[in-house]
């Protein structure tokens, strides 16, 4: 079957380098790829715009990867008094087609400016943000499973295990952030036989591979993005799409070299 | 085989969980092949790891497993927080207590707390423990680096397979929870089998 691939993420997704989705489409040279990449973005956007994508195209195939859940996002009504009360706030608001627009998604990464930071000092709670991401996953699956979608899901890191403020100072110390009575709730819900838990930066880690930059913090050189698909991604692709180019290594060693320029 | 009797003591590792998310962990996996009592406990600190010991009836069981917790989560009568469902006897540990605002207890453990003395303290449990199961074959068990508080002589260390096999159950995927019951039913028979 042709299929729609969607392809969902935040920021390790959509690097300037050649990433793990860039290489599921060289690999099976996916024709018209859509791209639900945003830099930025958490649990919340990232999928819920990833079933906004499957009904805006036929026959979708879902591969996203999730991140941590100390990012969360904010639907605003009006982007443009957001960002005066916010002052200096480079994030966009994006809607759930991905596109810039007054009323959507303000989406901050782990910088929590203004209104968010008095948010997160005052009212933000880590139990909830990782039942929020549980939430998500569970809607998702059930999203695709009654709809016949093939859904891949990934973590970029040990997203339910370590936390992006910590990641961010090279801190991969395992907790765990769903054994609280609100996560419980979901936790027998989901499907986790082919979600690898430690994610991206994870199998880095446990592979010694590269994943850490001063300057950019936990996002992986291409190498690292090429080794985790080859282990945790290809071989459950391959059932769905023909392989055509089976060596990728030269165009990752290619890229390997702007994590280093940066 | 059913007739060996193990006893299980220690914290979230090692707990009971089919109760509260309705599915099963190595524990209860553990327990279809042996006579298994399971005294384990949720965020448990190593002192009510060591009561669970001395209150059991160690002549009633042929080897004994303790999950050892880390060194900074403190004995409290009652949680402020977790009064109830899988954590309503677990003691405080700072990340727990700043996340949910506990602001008396974070005070103590911001300006108060000494790990010096909480690493010494666990250690001298841990051993309290060891000299209590002298008389019964026991395996010593942790799964986050430097929570085993002193040397023994059967151990196994998960640090290394949870990174790789992390998940809700028991803090462990089911790939991992079944590594980790192989390697503990592997252990009981090299013991006691």
């Amino acid at each position: 079957m042709k299929y729609s691939v969607v392809f969902s993420g935040a920021s390790i997704t959509n690097s300037p380098w050649y990433t793990w989705k860039d290489f599921v489409i060289e690999r099976y040279h996916i024709r018209n790829p859509v791209e639900n990449a945003h830099r930025g973005v958490g649990n919340e956007f990232i999928i819920n715009s990833t079933i906004q994508k499957c009904q805006e195209h036929a026959n979708p195939f879902v591969v996203a990867m999730l991140t941590s859940i100390d990012k969360w996002d904010w639907y605003v009504q009006d982007s443009t008094e957001c960002m005066r009360i916010n002052a200096h706030e480079k994030h966009p608001v994006r809607n759930l087609q991905g596109s810039i627009s007054i009323g959507g998604f303000w989406s901050t990464g782990s910088w929590f400016p203004g209104a968010k930071e008095h948010y997160k000092k005052h009212y933000y709670s880590q139990d909830y943000f990782a039942f929020k991401t549980l939430q998500n996953i569970f809607c998702l699956q059930q999203f695709c499973k009654s709809k016949n979608i093939p859904c891949v899901i990934l973590f970029d890191s040990p997203v339910l295990n370590c936390l992006e403020q910590d990641i961010n100072n090279q801190d991969l110390t395992y907790k765990s952030l769903t054994d609280n009575e609100l996560c419980r709730s979901y936790t027998g819900q989901i499907d986790w036989s082919g979600i690898y838990q430690p994610g991206l930066i994870g199998y880095c880690d446990s592979n010694d591979l590269e994943w850490f930059h001063s300057e950019i913090k936990g996002h992986p050189p291409s190498l690292s993005h090429l080794a985790f698909a080859e282990q945790h991604l290809f071989p459950v692709l391959d059932s769905y799409f023909s392989v055509k180019t089976l060596d990728l290594r030269p165009i990752a060693q290619k890229f390997q070299n702007m994590f280093y320029d940066i | 085989m059913k007739s060996l009797r193990i006893l299980i003591a220690g914290d979230s590792f090692a707990a009971k969980v089919q109760e509260y998310i309705q599915t099963v962990g190595w524990p209860e996996l553990l327990a279809e092949s042996f006579d298994v009592v399971n005294l384990a406990q949720a965020g448990c600190s190593e002192y009510r790891i060591w009561q669970q010991l001395v209150t059991a009836d160690l002549s009633k069981f042929d080897c004994v497993l303790v999950s050892h917790t880390s060194p900074y989560r403190v004995a409290i009568r009652q949680h402020p927080v977790h009064k109830t469902g899988f954590h309503q006897n677990c003691d405080a540990i700072y990340e727990d207590i700043k996340s949910h605002r506990v602001d008396t207890l974070i005070d103590f453990f911001e300006n108060y707390f000494d790990m010096n003395y909480a690493q010494d303290i666990h250690r001298l449990i841990g051993q309290e423990i060891a000299q209590h199961l002298t008389s019964i074959p026991s395996i010593h068990m942790c799964h986050v680096e430097k929570n085993l508080p002193c040397n023994y002589e059967h151990m196994l260390d998960f640090s290394d397979i949870w990174k790789k096999y992390p998940g809700p159950v028991n803090h462990y995927s089911a790939d991992g929870n079944q590594t980790v019951l192989e390697k503990v039913h592997e252990k009981i028979q090299q013991l006691v089998g």
